[in-house]
């Protein structure tokens, strides 16, 4: 499967890894061995911070590993953690409140990402500022949006009840945060906010990718303009639109950061997502093993979400 | 001239070993703390190992100052003795954290420095926190205690004394608001978030009636009528008397502090780091605060979760005997009174409160003392952190109207039994 790129003679890969450092040495390595070699350094780190975390988050989860317990040792346990996991009414918990968020907010997302993208396609005037301007929620520091929010929907301090107030919406404060409802919705009011422009960014550049004559064509055919969105816009933005759904679906899979500032997974266990319960799990409780089991099936969630949508939205050819 | 060469030797000889003593680098103690309260904070703790290091010539302190939370903190010392990391030899430690750190065997035994003489000067509730299986781990440093600060301007207009038990709180507290009239004064303000907070609340409420989470054996208790009477006080203090407000169940310990500060609130339950703000310029109720135990209950009691830090050695550290030098001193008469001075912390020493200086320049020690001495511990199980999360989570969920009262105490107790297997 090596691609050799030229100048490079086939007989010179039989040679051994001697063979092919004096090569290195004098500068007469093939294409296909310096590619290896300036990969090597990257392949290198992916291996340390990406296999190996995962290969490790594997082994641990069938093992019985709590930090508070070091005399009890790291016995084998199989399959014990992820069966703890399928009786666990917390983590079944976690993972509806996971997938009602994951619905909600990317659909949102979308739905107002692709809305921005459209009008700053159109938009002319001040295209980079206004592009500017869509992005910087994305640049804030979901940790600290989470702050923001939680401060916006304070009951007796915030923004959002005192101009409600004042538009005489409602007459007594409304508890965000502390109705799980309407906590669920401030978080995810709080993730569609952040992720929307950048699923704005996303698919405006498939927008811009969309040559202008397949327009006019669509035009002179007497195409009206949402017949030319339907059959010329969303079918060539199949790509950008899988791209953006598959980021923010892995992005909320994981949702952690905007959540735990807000509502710290309450009230009650009302926002508690899956990505806060392993956390809890590993960092509160020390149950390490537990975590892993928790996390590796997180893994297996996102998996399953990217395959499926790369089976219903990837561009056939 | 042979003389000469031999005296020459022999001086090359004793400076050759001499030198190696003279030039010996001193010990170094690695010390890592949290520092709430920010920059402050830091320089007393810092002016105090310059202190030590000038006093202990061969030994030098390493102060690490950590930003961010107990919580935090925690894990953070999770990762590091996980590793068995040598590089910190003392660490300030959160009051709930000897059981499971001691069942992790991270913390080394002081029973032969820290004796059972030297432990008398101590308050005796910070003494019994540090001390697991008969072994002692940590030195009390500063201590704390839930309080009930209340508005000394408003019940002095209303000629109502403090009060000295739930009911008589919640009456007074009534009373003023009705007569204030002004709905963004609530009556009396907690911690209702899912913090840590909440459940040193329902402890408070629980032993002040006489009832505990688990009993002197470690069973599980809190099902029991006085744990559904606590968990039901505490719904009524929204739903039925009204003295908080339904957003309590937002509020996190700073929440608080600052609706209080903000003029906001008749009565609090806080921790002592409070009172300073509460004082400080930018502060409307400055002057007007007083601060007193928390109410008593049904058993007739007032009861206080104690709070507070410590200091304990680390069990892979390789400078115990310096280490412990330097615990000595950051838990010594001076270290203490300069902190309860300089960042009105509140001592674990039981001389300082009496202090001259103390008492003139502290004038809230006694009444924070009072309160501390009435303080209970925590359960000392090496599974703390989760009974005490089950515990604000079904709380919590009773708070915010998902489960009712009773519901909630049956939850907490078949969750607790689970986790301790019982």
């Amino acid at each position: 499967m090596a691609t050799r790129l030229g100048r490079g003679p086939a007989v010179a890969r039989t040679g051994g890894a001697a063979r092919v450092l004096q090569r290195w040495a004098t500068g007469r390595l093939t294409d296909s061995e310096l590619a290896a070699a300036l990969l090597l350094p990257c392949l290198m780190f992916l291996a340390t911070f990406a296999f190996y975390p995962i290969l490790n988050a594997f082994w641990t989860s069938v093992h019985r590993l709590r930090l508070d317990q070091p005399q009890a040792g790291v016995p084998f346990v199989g399959l014990r953690n992820f069966a703890r996991a399928f009786e666990d009414p917390d983590a079944w918990h976690a993972i509806q409140v996971t997938l009602a968020y994951v619905g909600v907010t990317v659909a949102v997302q979308f739905l107002l990402g692709l809305g921005i993208a459209l009008v700053i396609n159109r938009t002319v005037r001040a295209k980079g500022f206004v592009r500017a301007v869509t992005l910087l929620p994305w640049t804030l520091a979901p940790a600290l949006a989470g702050q923001m929010w939680r401060w916006l929907f304070n009951d007796s301090a915030g923004v959002i009840n005192d101009l409600l107030h004042r538009v005489h919406l409602i007459s007594r404060p409304i508890i965000w945060l502390g109705v799980p409802s309407l906590a669920f919705a401030a978080v995810a009011t709080a993730a569609s906010w952040g992720a929307a422009s950048y699923m704005a960014l996303i698919l405006l550049a498939g927008l811009q990718s969309i040559p202008e004559d397949l327009y006019e064509a669509a035009s002179i055919d007497g195409a009206s303009p949402r017949r030319a969105f339907f059959a010329v816009t969303l079918p060539l933005l199949q790509s950008a639109i899988m791209v953006s759904l598959v980021l923010r679906t892995l992005g909320a899979l994981q949702a952690f950061d905007i959540v735990f500032p807000m509502t710290g997974g309450g009230p009650g266990h009302a926002t508690e997502t899956f990505a806060m319960y392993v956390y809890e799990n590993t960092f509160q409780y020390l149950d390490f093993g537990y975590g892993a089991a928790l996390s590796v099936i997180l893994l297996i969630l996102a998996l399953g979400f990217a395959g499926t949508y790369y089976r219903v939205l990837a561009p056939r050819e | 001239m042979r003389g000469r060469i031999l005296a020459v030797l022999v001086a090359a000889a004793v400076t050759a070993a001499v030198l190696p003593a003279l030039a010996q680098t001193p010990v170094t103690v690695t010390w890592s703390t949290l520092a709430t309260g920010g920059p402050v904070v830091s320089d007393v703790y810092r002016a105090l190992a310059q202190q030590f290091e000038r006093q202990n010539p061969g030994v030098r302190v390493n102060v690490q100052i950590q930003p961010g939370t107990s919580g935090e903190q925690y894990n953070r010392y999770v990762t590091l003795f996980a590793a068995k990391d040598a590089s910190v030899d003392v660490i300030s430690i959160d009051v709930i954290w000897p059981a499971p750190m001691v069942a992790a065997g991270w913390l080394a035994p002081l029973d032969q420095w820290f004796t059972a003489g030297k432990r008398e000067v101590f308050l005796p509730g910070a003494v019994r926190a540090n001390t697991i299986g008969g072994k002692i781990y940590g030195v009390p440093w500063y201590t704390d205690a839930g309080l009930l600060y209340y508005r000394k301007d408003l019940l002095a207009k209303y000629n109502a004394k403090v009060p000295a038990t739930w009911d008589e709180m919640i009456a007074t507290a009534q009373r003023i608001t009705e007569s204030e009239k002004n709905p963004q004064l609530a009556g009396f303000l907690f911690q209702g978030a899912k913090i840590e907070a909440l459940a040193d609340f329902f402890y408070e409420v629980l032993w002040s009636s006489g009832g505990d989470v688990l009993d002197p054996s470690g069973k599980v208790i809190v099902d029991n009528t006085k744990g559904v009477e606590a968990v039901n006080f505490i719904l009524d203090l929204v739903r039925k008397s009204h003295v908080a407000p339904p957003g309590v169940a937002t509020l996190a310990t700073d929440d608080t502090r600052a609706a209080f500060q903000d003029g906001r609130a008749v009565f609090l339950r806080n921790w002592t780091y409070a009172y300073d703000l509460f004082q400080g310029s930018g502060s409307k109720v400055a002057g007007q605060v007083g601060i007193a135990p928390l109410p008593k209950g049904a058993a007739g009691r007032s009861a206080s979760t104690l709070g507070g830090w410590q200091l304990a050695i680390s069990a892979f550290s390789r400078n115990k005997e310096a280490a412990w030098k330097f615990v000595e001193f950051m838990t010594g008469r001076v270290a203490e009174k300069s902190m309860a001075l300089q960042s009105s912390t509140v001592p674990t020493r039981k001389d300082i409160f009496d202090d001259p200086e103390v008492k003139r320049r502290a004038p809230q020690s006694p009444d924070m003392l009072r309160a501390v001495l009435s303080a209970t511990p925590r359960a000392q199980i090496a599974d703390y952190p989760k009974m005490s999360a089950i515990i604000q989570a079904n709380l919590q969920a009773a708070l915010t109207n998902q489960i009712p009262g009773d519901e909630a105490v049956k939850r907490m107790a078949r969750e607790i039994r689970a986790l301790l297997a019982q």
